[in-house]
């Protein structure tokens, strides 16, 4: 099967073999970043573009984000990620808080609760299975503080 | 004048509507979707070869690596359409590109596509591609105590791929121990014990696939 197209853009796609195709992904800027936290601040700066145009602010001061232990952010490296992208954009100067959330669960045969030390979906206290996660998983932009155009 | 607006939205609302988009078009074309993920040489690729090859099922794969197109050769070795993003540096992939590579394949003639992640416990678990279900791969070199060290993996996981088996008279793997680690994490994935190389396990994997396969198509 033989595929043909050479699609420019975000990242070329080329002809490879006869039966496959090949997206090369050079500019980094786009999508290619060396840690996951640099993509989520590309996401943040993304969504908040967004929202201050559409809601014609004239300037986000603070940045709240809710990010669950489970989620793998190390909240330094996205401090880091996030200052560094900031620089020079209407976004320079403004703040990021991170609210670190705990991992918590629930057992909904028993009712009881635990955190992390016990990270388990099998209940610690009656071994049902019927558990699920009530803290832990967030990842998502909470408030921003913003100057409105007067 | 300043006031604080409640927001409440994803960080990743952008690709997560691209991810969906993904999910859409599977479901439309019913087409079974999976995300393999796992440590760079825990076998992935060595699995895929494994499923696709001697099976009625129609496959076509999207390899993710941070440089060369040595996965999506081998692939295409079998006959099997393959599209190979390369990240120059992005250790995962997303959604935003693998719907670039959904351009590149057949969809009107394909049972089951495979995106064959990164090679990273991390952050490939941390983006919605648009799948139906993450695979887990981790061999048995790699140690038993990766389940706990890489809890959201695990616990998100459809399947747990343990491959390499052959190796545990040579390796101190607490097979046990992996066991309860993934139970507690995930208490009812399957778990496939695997030998990709002799085709140890194919079976009961292909079996997996074709049930949530079959589930898929009755919605």
């Amino acid at each position: 099967m033989i595929l043909s197209g050479l699609v420019e853009g975000r990242g070329k796609l080329r002809l490879y073999l006869y039966s496959c195709a090949w997206i090369d992904q050079k500019d980094p800027a786009v999508g290619g970043t060396l840690m996951h936290e640099m993509s989520l601040v590309e996401a943040i700066l993304e969504s908040l573009e967004e929202m201050q145009k559409k809601n014609n602010w004239k300037r986000i001061t603070r940045v709240t984000l809710n990010i669950g232990k489970m989620r793998q952010v190390i909240p330094e490296v996205m401090e880091f990620a996030y200052k560094t992208a900031i620089s020079g954009t209407t976004l320079d100067g403004s703040e990021l808080e991170i609210r670190s959330l705990d991992m918590r669960f629930v057992c909904s045969s028993c009712s009881m609760e635990w955190g992390e030390d016990e990270m388990s979906f099998v209940c610690p206290f009656c071994s049902s299975t019927e558990v699920s996660m009530i803290q832990g998983m967030e990842l998502e932009i909470n408030t921003l503080e913003v100057e409105e155009n007067d | 004048m300043t006031k604080v607006v409640e927001i409440r939205e994803s960080v990743m609302a952008a690709d997560e509507a691209i991810a969906s988009r993904i999910r859409a078009i599977c479901s439309e074309k019913g087409i079974l979707m999976i995300n393999l993920i796992g440590s760079p040489g825990s076998g992935k690729t060595t699995v895929l070869e494994a499923t696709v090859r001697n099976t009625d099922l129609r496959y076509a794969v999207i390899e993710g690596d941070v440089a060369t197109t040595r996965d999506a050769d081998r692939i295409a070795a079998l006959n099997i359409p393959v599209v190979q993003i390369n990240t120059h540096g992005g250790c995962h992939l997303e959604a935003n590109l693998v719907a670039r590579a959904f351009e590149e394949i057949p969809l009107d003639e394909l049972d089951i596509i495979v995106v064959e992640n990164v090679g990273n416990l991390v952050c490939p678990v941390e983006f919605d591609l648009g799948e139906d279900r993450k695979i887990a791969v981790n061999s048995v070199p790699e140690g038993s105590d990766k389940p706990l060290k890489y809890p959201h993996l695990f616990h998100k996981a459809g399947a747990v791929l343990l491959t390499k088996t052959d190796l545990l008279p040579y390796i101190a793997f607490d097979l046990e121990l992996f066991e309860k680690d993934v139970k507690n994490l995930n208490p009812h994935v399957p778990l496939v014990k695997m030998v990709a190389t002799e085709g140890k396990g194919i079976e009961e994997w292909e079996g997996i696939l074709r049930s949530w396969l079959e589930e898929k198509r009755k919605k």
